[in-house]
């Protein structure tokens, strides 16, 4: 192993004080734990070290091969959604084109009608969104005690459905095919620096593409660093309860 | 969201007794559906007067006069005993060694209000004044080691606080008041803690109670208490009578950290104020102005810088009115009408990562809860990181395996790592007649009781406590 290159970006910035001697090094590593900003990182003249800035490319490419994934479709076969795709063909065009990632052609339309079950109580989607990272490494344990759960609560779950090339408002358009209650969509979120895998959740109470944005309830930074996806898993299912007995979601709702 | 919880401290002291309220501010800090309720502000409101604790010529402590002490506090700050939320009554020092303090405690603790929780134990009283002092504090914000000495009536409680946590704490018998004398130096009490050490100076036929002190004797005395605990701080050697000071076990190894004082000594230490004769010590009736002058000299003669404390003499019971109090996260799973929950043991386990251990730990849980044959204590799993839901589910069917349903008790679990809804919400299926609360970010261990309160928004609040008449 000794000839091998070390994987830079497998390296936690916020362990590591690059100061040559600092005075105080407890003191630097107790600093850093409080912010995500580079700090007690030393310096070369007045310049980043050569670490430093490597890491600092590491990170950004983090990013940017999120935003180039393509989440693991052997994970959602295994799962059992059903897999429909956006009017967007392509990643390049995914990127320039947010709107075409917002609908179906008719024939995706009539394929979701004709595959799932219909007016559910409840209807997950899973969308790849700006990070395919954040699917693989959340679905399967939100998945879990999402269907657990809310079978076990009595609702009526819908079919699961994927969809490749998404942006958020694809819920309203399903919501609106299936006559679905409560729509819950889990989507990889626009990856920042050094974090592809934080996920987020928007939910609605008869989301339709009528009603504004502010019609969603958000659960956001689902991953093993922010809100470990089990427990967002549980809370989700708690705010389901809630938007079944309010018959509201979004800001309409006082939490 | 804002609301706020009124807290009350009690010090039962050796020496005073005081008492403050404190309101504490809580807000739901959440951006998105999850809610995240934190304390936000802690504001002293009312501080008493400093009472010499009543104690009756039995040495027992004076209860009914106790009572009058209290209740004529609360009617001078003007709050009811329904008004409180929270709080704490603390028994310390010598105080916490007498016949009666376990009535006294329970009694005063259900009569100051109805969550306001008795505690006792010198490491809790340690860690209180260490908060109370700002020692914590200090430490997190100067990123340094702060150790810091309550030198009380019958007691100096110590903490060391390292990034605002404490990581450890000891008590020693050393205090103002282990020597009582009149004015004209004539001795009434020494306490039997310090007879080794007397023995040690030399001092054992010169001071003891109907005789006359000399000055340099004291002088002798103090200046050997202030000595210990710069050794102490210093880990030096100790003879032997005063490691037998140590209260229940020594201190552990640590780094040189920066010294602080606090307790009512600490008043004379941070005071330019040299006794320099008997009537001059016998100020109260003790040794403790001239042990604060003692602490002062010995500690800049060696060149040991002491930092200023927040609190002195009202560091301890400050601290057990703001500080005893804690948050669970705020996506929890609690069963409201078990609520609130007081003085449930902790059993502490240990969670292992891989789902075969966690199976092999039913077999622990099943033996260490024998020792508690007639009580469901509240489960306490340490680990940071959330298993996967595989592990969970793993997690939730051992546990519903292992308790034993037929005590028909609310299941209290705690955990550091936050899936307590999740866990909360999986356990439910397993054992759906069982009352659950389970609660996470919250730190507990063998040996430990807790308190859990009624829901405040979407966390609840508990206070962790070592026992009671444990030492």
């Amino acid at each position: 192993m000794d000839d091998m290159v070390k994987d830079i970006s497998t390296q936690e910035i916020k362990d590591t004080v690059l100061i040559d001697t600092p005075q105080n090094p407890a003191f630097c590593r107790q600093l850093k734990k409080t912010t995500n900003a580079r700090i007690c990182i030393g310096r070369a003249g007045s310049r980043f070290k050569t670490e430093t800035l490597l890491k600092f490319r590491a990170d950004h490419a983090i990013a940017m091969d999120a935003v180039w994934s393509d989440v693991d479709e052997g994970l959602i076969d295994r799962l059992g959604f059903f897999k429909v795709q956006t009017q967007v063909n392509n990643k390049e065009e995914y990127i320039r084109r947010p709107d075409l990632g917002r609908i179906f052609s008719k024939e995706t339309t009539e394929q979701i009608k004709a595959n799932c079950i219909m007016s559910p109580d409840v209807q997950l989607i899973v969308a790849d969104g700006l990070s395919g990272y954040a699917i693989d490494a959340n679905l399967e344990d939100i998945f879990g005690i999402l269907t657990d759960g809310l079978t076990a609560k009595g609702y009526k779950v819908g079919t699961p459905i994927f969809v490749k090339y998404s942006r958020v408002a694809t819920m309203d358009k399903i919501s609106e095919a299936l006559n679905a209650k409560v729509t819950i969509q889990l989507i990889g979120e626009r990856p920042g620096l050094a974090t592809g895998e934080s996920m987020s959740c928007y939910m609605a109470y008869e989301s339709s593409s009528k009603k504004p944005e502010s019609q969603r309830t958000v659960v956001s930074n689902i991953y093993r660093k922010g809100i470990p996806p089990v427990e967002a898993g549980a809370q989700i299912i708690h705010l389901t309860d809630v938007l079944m007995r309010e018959k509201k979601s979004g800001t309409e709702l006082k939490l | 969201m804002q609301e706020s919880l009124l807290s009350v401290g009690v010090d039962l002291g050796t020496t005073t007794t005081q008492i403050i309220f404190s309101r504490i501010y809580l807000e739901d800090k959440a951006v998105t559906a999850v809610p995240e309720v934190k304390i936000s502000r802690k504001e002293i409101i009312y501080k008493s007067t400093v009472y010499f604790t009543p104690v009756l010529s039995d040495n027992r402590i004076d209860l009914p006069a106790l009572k009058n002490l209290v209740e004529k506090e609360y009617l001078k700050a003007g709050i009811k005993k329904n008004d409180l939320q929270t709080g704490a009554v603390i028994i310390t020092g010598e105080t916490a060694r007498k016949e009666n303090a376990s009535a006294v405690l329970q009694s005063l603790s259900d009569f100051a209000g109805d969550f306001v929780v008795a505690t006792a134990g010198p490491d809790l009283e340690s860690l209180l004044a260490g908060l109370g002092a700002g020692a914590g504090e200090k430490s997190k914000n100067h990123g340094e080691a702060v150790l810091n000495f309550d030198i009380g009536g019958g007691t100096t409680n110590a903490a060391l606080f390292i990034d605002g946590e404490a990581s450890s704490t000891f008590a020693l018998d050393i205090g103002g008041r282990l020597l009582r004398l009149q004015k004209d130096g004539t001795i009434n009490y020494v306490s039997a803690k310090i007879k080794d050490l007397l023995v040690e100076l030399g001092l054992e036929d010169k001071i003891h109670p109907g005789e006359k002190a000399d000055f340099a004797d004291l002088h002798l005395l103090t200046r050997t208490f202030a000595k210990i605990l710069y050794r102490i701080i210093k880990q030096l050697t100790l003879t032997p009578a005063a490691k037998k000071l140590f209260i229940g076990h020594e201190c552990g190894p640590f780094e040189l950290p920066l010294a602080m004082i606090s307790g009512g000594v600490a008043e004379y230490v941070y005071r330019d104020f040299t006794p320099r004769n008997i009537e001059d010590v016998a100020l109260f009736g003790d040794i403790g102005p001239l042990l604060g002058s003692s602490v002062r000299d010995y500690f800049s003669a060696h060149g040991m810088q002491l930092q200023k404390p927040k609190e002195k003499i009202r560091a301890t019971v400050i601290g057990a009115g703001t500080h005893s109090l804690c948050l669970s996260g705020s996506t929890i799973s609690a069963d409201e009408s078990v609520l609130p929950i007081k003085n449930l043991p902790v059993m502490q386990l240990s969670l292992e990562q891989s789902t075969a251990d966690i199976e092999k730990s039913g077999k622990i849980l099943q033996q260490k809860l024998r020792l508690f044959p007639d009580d469901l204590p509240a489960l306490a799993l340490a680990g940071t990181a959330a298993p996967s839901y595989s592990d969970v589910k793993t997690l939730a069917r051992m546990i519903a395996e292992n308790i034993p349903v037929q005590l028909n008790q609310p299941l209290v679990i705690l955990l550091e790592a936050d899936f307590a809804k999740a866990l909360g919400l999986t356990l439910k299926r397993y054992l759906a007649d069982t009352q659950i609360i389970c609660l996470d970010r919250i730190k507990a261990h063998d040996g430990d009781y807790i308190d859990i309160g009624r829901s405040i928004g979407s966390a609840v609040p508990v206070v962790v406590k070592t026992l009671i008449f444990t030492a």
